[in-house]
């Protein structure tokens, strides 16, 4: 490591992997490929260690690199991760509300990836436009636009009635 | 109908299996991307010498680079080999440069420095010895990085190419300010690009395709690194060809991580030993400190100015996985900041400061944070505190030091406001 801080970047990355996971969850919607990508994550955050730790918010920094590893398809190779998967996605919880998230989760899921990004980043994360126009490397412009354009898909996938079944959806509190 | 926000915030981001996520898996193939890119440097980095250098120079700095002389502290003598071939190259410095005098400040006040364009945050990263000249960037509101030079406190974007990320690392008296910027479309492409802005005109440095300039001095040389060759190189001037600086043989990474005035520069060979190259073209290993009653099994060297040079020492437990040599567990990780005086060949730790130092001044004098967490001045005399933009926890993160005049009196660097945005602050000093 080119700083000598190894025991740093063990220290942090231990502590914010359940964060990392729940964000990569939300994304990938797969615990397996959720897993597959905060490795690949923070393997990329050690060979960086030294720059990141520069960073002015390590955190932002550490989730940009997440998000870029799954929004960018090229650098993940999914298919031959899978080869090597042997144990099937476990059933949901059966608690009020699974089925409509599973449905959510699904729609969600065709949305274009960059889209995806955007819509779980400012309304799962509550993040500016700048903020996740920094963590996609555009402009505040076009996460507007993936952003209105990734709504209309899921109003779409979803149709208005189911949409509007949503408020019925108990909301975690968070 | 629901807000878009409850739709989404909706969505369950519990995984439901147990985490496979493996630390010390990341730090292995880690590693390894960093090794192989070390397998080739060897055989490329003879080669470039050669473009460079010429053939004989090759053969000395790479074939029959000198065995590393004991590392007792001495003061610089020359190695063995290097004594006797006369050296190949000059590293440029100023003749005669002495620092100037200054009796240690005891208090500071600071205040925010604006960002060009209105940029709402910003940061230094480097200062010229006179306080006048700082580099930092800026992070516009439309996104990315913007590399930015303040002098005597108005700021002006730098355009550097590339739209990536970038940094302005250090800028000399005259204003000649160096940095790197990310370049590449692929992945595996991706990488800095070293850059020097002199007189307002943006320059690719020479001779390098993936690197960075970390530092400047007045006589305008710069040090850095070459990545493609994993080597520690100087740039005499913003535009001759660099210099490959020699390494002992079996080293398969170098960087130049600073550059005295009379151009003494000082690095580290795979991130384990600190190395200083004199500007008569000899070098040898800085000596490594004891602590905790052990000697240290590595260290790195990340500042130098007017003899004395800053970095940090570690026991190896955190490099070992999980053993120490004493048998303790990787809690027993420990690293320590340092700070070594070139001329007698001392090395001391700090009692003071938590991580290593920022930046070291002519005077010896240090800045970072200190071990409840605080930004710091660290003097011969004592330490003084520096002011934050905002009240906030001391954690080493908020309100940081990057930067020392060589009198002491402007220190710059950041600190969060109340909203928690970095911002660009000077303190000035008395």
């Amino acid at each position: 490591m080119r700083d000598g801080s190894e025991e740093e970047y063990v220290d942090y990355v231990t502590t914010r992997i359940p964060a990392l996971r729940r964000l990569a969850y939300l994304l990938a919607g797969d615990a397996h490929r959720a897993d597959d990508l905060v490795q690949q994550t923070i393997t990329t955050l050690y060979v960086k260690w030294r720059r990141a730790q520069a960073a002015d918010h390590l955190d932002a920094y550490v989730r940009t690199i997440l998000v870029r590893t799954y929004v960018d398809e090229r650098r993940l190779a999914w298919a031959r991760v899978r080869l090597f998967r042997e144990t099937p996605e476990p059933p949901p919880f059966a608690d009020d509300g699974a089925e409509d998230r599973q449905i959510l989760r699904a729609a969600l899921s065709q949305v274009p990836r960059r889209q995806q990004a955007v819509l779980v980043l400012r309304f799962f994360y509550d993040l500016s436009v700048d903020e996740v126009a920094a963590m996609l490397g555009c402009s505040g412009g076009t996460v507007k636009s993936q952003t209105s354009r990734g709504l209309a898909t899921l109003r779409r996938l979803l149709g208005e009635q189911d949409f509007a079944g949503y408020s019925a959806v108990r909301l975690r509190s968070r | 109908m629901p807000s878009e926000s409850d739709l989404l915030k909706s969505l369950d981001d519990e995984p439901r299996t147990p985490s496979t996520i493996d630390v010390r898996r990341a730090i292995t193939a880690g590693r390894r991307r960093v090794a192989r890119r070390g397998l080739r440097y060897a055989g490329a980095a003879a080669a470039t010498a050669v473009a460079v250098a010429g053939a004989s120079v090759a053969g000395g700095l790479i074939g029959h680079a000198p065995q590393h002389p004991a590392a007792t502290g001495a003061a610089h003598t020359g190695s063995t080999a290097s004594a006797r071939a006369k050296a190949p190259y000059t590293i440029p410095g100023t003749a005669g440069w002495t620092a100037p005098p200054a009796t240690a400040p005891t208090s500071c006040t600071l205040s925010k420095l604006t960002a060009p364009s209105n940029a709402p945050m910003a940061l230094i990263a480097g200062a010229d010895g006179t306080g006048r000249y700082l580099v930092g960037r800026s992070y516009p509101k439309a996104g990315g990085y913007q590399a930015v030079l303040w002098q005597d406190g108005t700021g002006r974007n730098v355009m550097v190419p590339g739209d990536l990320e970038e940094q302005l690392t250090d800028v000399n008296s005259a204003g000649t300010a160096v940095g790197w910027s990310y370049a590449g479309t692929t992945q595996a492409d991706t990488g800095p690009v070293p850059y020097v802005d002199r007189n307002d005109k943006v320059l690719q440095l020479a001779g390098v395709r993936r690197g960075s300039a970390y530092a400047i001095n007045d006589a305008g040389a710069i040090v850095g690194t070459d990545d493609d060759h994993h080597a520690a190189v100087v740039w005499p001037s913003a535009t001759a060809k660099p210099i490959l600086l020699p390494v002992p043989a079996g080293t398969k990474e170098a960087v130049a991580r600073d550059i005295d005035e009379d151009g003494t520069t000082v690095g580290n060979l795979d991130n384990a030993l600190p190395y200083v190259w004199f500007p008569d073209g000899t070098h040898r290993r800085l000596p490594l400190p004891s602590f905790d009653g052990r000697p240290a099994a590595t260290a790195q060297v990340f500042s130098v100015r007017n003899g004395w040079a800053t970095g940090v020492a570690t026991n190896g437990v955190a490099r070992s996985g999980a053993k120490d040599p004493a048998g303790a567990k990787a809690t027993g990780i420990g690293a320590v900041p340092v700070r070594w005086n070139l001329r007698t060949g001392d090395v001391s730790v700090s009692g003071v400061l938590r991580f290593p130092a920022s930046a070291v001044n002519a005077q010896g004098w240090q800045i970072g944070t200190d071990k409840q967490g605080r930004a710091v001045l660290v003097t011969g005399t004592g330490t003084v505190v520096l002011p934050e933009l905002a009240n906030h926890e001391a954690d080493g993160m908020s309100t940081i030091p990057n930067a020392v005049s060589d009198d002491g009196r402007t220190i710059a660097g950041q600190s969060d406001d109340a909203t928690g945005t970095i911002q660009a602050v000077v303190w000035h000093c008395r």
